[in-house]
């Protein structure tokens, strides 16, 4: 049973809005009139006395108790006032909680902001590892700055910042740059792939005409044509866009989701499986730099040898075991291919040769050409080696000489009824006297301008002592005395031995193995050179010179003598391996070594043979590059365009790879394979 | 209350759909290259200022501007949504930053306050009913005293019909605190009945030392025994039910502000975007 509860309600309006509380209401006495709005008590009387004759009475209502049992003073005051001390309401005193908590909020985030401690408060989240040891050892305050320009202003500067729509734009990266410079070019470090907007727009668009694959994701609807947005191309990406930095020492940084790539490439991607496109001609973009046949060398070559074709006793790992190595000459051909490049120079390379001269039909026209060997005299004969072509060219007579009888002349040509021809040689005739006396008294000195009038560019010194690399400096002199003033003749000697003159080799461009010797022959009136062994420095410079003259297709005779140097059956057959390449400027290169990938600039794919290898079931790696038997590669390499070429490796299918990389197993993303950041597309291999 | 019940329902799925289009809105924002986390952050800020604005709301009341009931479902709502939102605005990853941890925690404890309060505004109502008629918590004072009252004139009144004081004297060293005093702060927390039935146990155990008149004032002090309790219970529930507001408010003024900051950190030191 419980007390009923009074009606209490019915006769006290509460008013829990008001700041203030009569204080008599903790004793259930609150006064009706309640506190001042400026919580004061306002002290009032429960009732006015009414006066009756001489008497003072209460005149309290009787809703509020009826008469009093003090009653009035004798001077007519209430007898009943209420005093107290209000209090403040709840709703009050939340209030002043919620001010002083608000206030505090503020104090505190004020202090924050200026103290010296801001920085590091402020702070998303630690520094990946790479960026947190640089900053290490700067001073606390200068670390935010490091990065963020932002950093060197107060709250009040970002919210002038902010107001300004300054924030948001991609300065930052130009902190970024100031260190990363080296590795991305920082003229197109925000742009997609740092790339020229331009550059990428001939990307797009070589893959829309061309049918090289499919196009990297650009839907056909984004076929380029004139804006950059017509090219779905975004033309700036922040740096920190992609690179979210403040995650953690070990967070990734250069990781992306596929969503990022998507937002240009909007082709659906969903799967490597469903939606990557086909490799296409990938990577057999181009011929080897040194050109091999597998299939005969796997059917033939070392067929007949009785030896197995293991294409790992040529492909070697690298340090990092991501890319495959070609194994060195000596290692992988030698032991075939030295004995043939043996034989090609036996007999040592003619640089300098004396023709026979008909000295009678050369006097019958009164061109008589002096004191000639008389073993030189007969009908005209002898071809002259390239190498000396070149030299003579350096003398205008005879590069007009030449140029009478065309570039491949041989004097077995010349015909004796030919008054022009009859001239020319006589000019040559004389030109070689010249050529004689000219290195004879100037040495090198004479080669090197005569090398420099011919090729239309300044040819080196150190050039000229490879190509003359251990010939001794009175040879010339020696072969002009014997031969030219008939004075007598020896039978000649090789001169010089190859390892005594290898210092003079080491000076060329390429590093090639030591000079070889050189002989003088008084049979043939010729100076010969012969090579010691592979990668002969004599040979190659010979070559190399004529490659690096800019506008050699211009220049016939020059053109001609590269073209006879290496021919398959020129001496040494160096580009019968070592592939010449035309490149963009019109330059030759010659593929001295086989493709480095290691030195490979960075491009949009990327592969690591590694964690392939260590698969079973692509040990073998005819596996995935399968040999052609029915290409005919020879012909790829009878011209300088290394990318009009048949490939002697059927294409790869993506369907070799879909099986592991999935989702769930090898990973299908598309950093998976693919670079963001690559290098100057004009230096990819490629293209 | 099938209204009710069908209401929460319907209410609860736009809140879902609301939230998943926020999410799609986000995932392909992705794709753009373009920062999420400004659009959760921007949504999530307002949806904090309007929950505040219901605090403001209850202090115009003279304004059109909806009733009370229709604003708190409004609160109720979106600050289910907030959380959601919040969830996209961080991702995966919890905050690693002093400020930005502190933001968080914040925030989780203002919707924890948010979550307390639905309940105590839910359980408490119900648990009053049970003890009686509405009390007005401003009023729980004047009751007491008059309680207090009664039972002081009912032991009066046994002593002067019955001449004897075993009765006073018990009111005296067992029940004069207890009617005269709040109960203590453990009470406030955790109100339980332990008081009241260990006071009526050693009343009952009173009861055949007493004489007839003083047996029928101890049946009136039973009843105001009762009674006391029923006010400290109201006193103190109701208490609760208006104090968890102390908390909520508190932490979403100091959100507020520091939210405002984080947003212009972010974009004083936003790296940039596309």
């Amino acid at each position: 049973m419980r007390e009923p509860a009074p009606d209490y309600s019915s006769r006290h309006y509460e008013r829990p809005n008001q700041a203030w509380v009569c204080g008599l209401s903790s004793a259930g006495q609150a006064c009706p009139a309640g506190p001042t709005a400026r919580g004061e008590c306002p002290a009032l009387a429960e009732c006015v006395p009414a006066r009756d004759g001489d008497r003072w009475k209460c005149n309290r209502s009787a809703l509020r108790g009826g008469e009093c049992a003090e009653g009035p003073t004798p001077e007519g005051g209430c007898g009943r006032i209420n005093r107290c001390q209000p209090t403040r309401s709840l709703r009050a005193i939340r209030g002043r909680f919620v001010t002083a908590c608000t206030l505090l909020a503020t104090a505190g985030l004020l202090i924050l902001l200026s103290a010296d401690w801001r920085d590091n408060v402020i702070s998303p989240g630690p520094l990946a590892r790479q960026h947190a040891q640089l900053l290490e050892s700067n001073p606390m305050e200068t670390d935010c700055a490091a990065c963020h320009a932002a950093a060197e202003h107060n709250a009040a500067g970002w919210a002038a910042s902010f107001a300004a729509g300054h924030s948001g734009r991609p300065d930052q990266s130009q902190r970024c740059m100031e260190c990363h410079d080296e590795t991305i070019a920082t003229e197109f470090a925000i742009a997609a792939h740092s790339q020229p907007l331009e550059k990428l727009r001939q990307i797009t668009q070589r893959h829309f005409e061309n049918d090289d694959g499919e196009p990297p994701g650009l839907p056909r609807r984004d076929k380029p044509a004139g804006s950059p947005s017509a090219t779905g191309i975004v033309e700036e990406v922040a740096c920190a866009t992609c690179h979210r930095e403040h995650r953690g020492a070990e967070f990734d940084l250069t990781a992306m989701n596929d969503d990022a790539c998507q937002s240009c490439h909007r082709q659906r991607y969903e799967s490597f499986a469903t939606d990557h496109p086909d490799f296409g001609s990938w990577p057999y973009k181009r011929r080897t730099q040194i050109a091999f046949n597998h299939a005969t060398h796997s059917a033939k070559h070392f067929a007949e040898r009785k030896q197995a074709f293991d294409c790992r006793s040529c492909h070697l790992d690298d340090a990092t075991k991501e890319v495959q190595l070609l194994a060195s000459y000596d290692a992988a051909c030698a032991a075939c291919h030295d004995e043939k490049i043996a034989t090609s120079v036996a007999n040592g390379v003619p640089i300098i040769v004396l023709p026979t001269l008909d000295i009678d039909a050369l006097k019958a026209a009164g061109r008589e050409p002096g004191p000639w060997p008389e073993e030189a005299s007969g009908d005209f004969d002898g071809r002259l080696p390239p190498m000396m072509k070149l030299l003579l060219a350096g003398d205008p007579a005879a590069a007009r000489a030449i140029a009478t009888l065309g570039p491949d002349f041989d004097f077995i040509d010349v015909e004796p009824d030919d008054g022009l021809q009859l001239e020319a040689a006589a000019a040559l005739a004389a030109a070689i006297k010249r050529l004689f006396v000219d290195i004879s008294q100037s040495g090198r000195n004479a080669v090197r301008e005569r090398l420099s009038t011919v090729l239309g560019r300044d040819v080196s010194e150190a050039h000229v002592n490879l190509l003359f690399a251990g010939l001794p400096a009175d040879a010339m002199r020696g072969a002009a005395k014997n031969w030219l003033s008939q004075t007598g003749k020896g039978d000649g000697d090789w001169l010089t031995v190859a390892r005594g003159a290898s210092s003079s080799a080491r000076q060329g461009p390429h590093d090639f193995d030591p000079a070889g010797a050189w002989q003088r022959d008084d049979a043939t009136f010729s100076l010969r050179y012969r090579p010691l062994a592979h990668a002969d420095p004599v040979l190659a410079g010979w070559l190399e010179i004529l490659a690096a003259t800019p506008d050699l297709s211009e220049r016939p005779l020059a053109l001609a003598m590269f073209k006879e140097l290496s021919k398959p059956s020129a001496p040494g057959q160096c580009v019968s391996c070592h592939s010449v390449d035309r490149g963009a400027s019109g330059q030759l290169k010659i593929h001295w070594l086989a493709y480095d990938r290691t030195a490979e600039p960075r491009g949009l794919t990327k592969f690591s043979h590694g964690p392939h290898l260590v698969l079973p079931q692509l040990a073998d790696c005819t596996n995935c590059h399968s040999i052609k038997d029915s290409a005919d590669t020879a012909e790829s390499y009878t011209h300088w365009n290394p990318h009009e070429f048949v490939s002697e490796f059927a294409p790869l299918s993506k369907q070799s790879c879909v099986e592991c990389h999935t989702a769930k197993a090898a990973g299908e993303s598309c950093q998976k394979c693919h670079n963001y950041h690559v290098d100057a597309i004009e230096s990819w291999r490629l293209r | 209350m099938r209204t009710r019940y069908f209401r929460r329902i319907r209410n609860s799925i736009l809140l879902l759909l609301v939230i998943a289009g926020i999410a799609l809105w986000v995932r392909a924002q992705g794709r753009t290259l373009n920062s999420s986390a400004f659009t959760t952050g921007y949504l999530l800020l307002a949806a904090v200022l309007f929950l505040a604005l219901y605090n403001v709301r209850k202090k115009l009341p003279f304004l059109p501007l909806g009733s009370s009931a229709a604003w708190l479902q409004w609160h109720l709502y979106v600050g289910m949504g907030t959380v959601g939102i919040f969830a996209l605005h961080l991702g995966p990853t919890w905050p690693r930053g002093v400020l930005d941890t502190l933001l968080a925690a914040l925030y989780l404890l203002t919707v924890a306050s948010g979550i307390l309060g639905l309940y105590l505004t839910r359980a408490i109502p119900a648990q009053l009913a049970r003890v009686g008629k509405e009390i007005i918590y401003e009023q729980i004072p004047a009751f007491r005293r008059q309680v207090q009252r009664r039972a002081g004139e009912v032991v009066l009144e046994s002593v002067a019909t019955s001449g004897a004081t075993t009765l006073a004297d018990f009111y005296i060293a067992r029940l004069y605190d207890f009617f005269g005093r709040s109960r203590e702060w453990l009470y406030l927390v955790r109100p339980t009945t332990a008081r009241r039935r260990s006071l009526m146990r050693e009343m009952q155990d009173l009861r055949r030392y007493l004489s007839e008149a003083e047996q029928t004032a101890m049946e009136r002090l039973f009843a105001l025994v009762r009674r006391k309790d029923d006010l400290d219970f109201h006193d103190a529930r109701q208490k609760l039910l208006k104090t968890w507001l102390f908390v909520h408010i508190g932490l979403t003024y100091a959100l507020v502000l520091l939210g405002f900051l984080h947003g212009l950190l972010a974009h004083a030191f936003h790296g940039g975007a596309a």
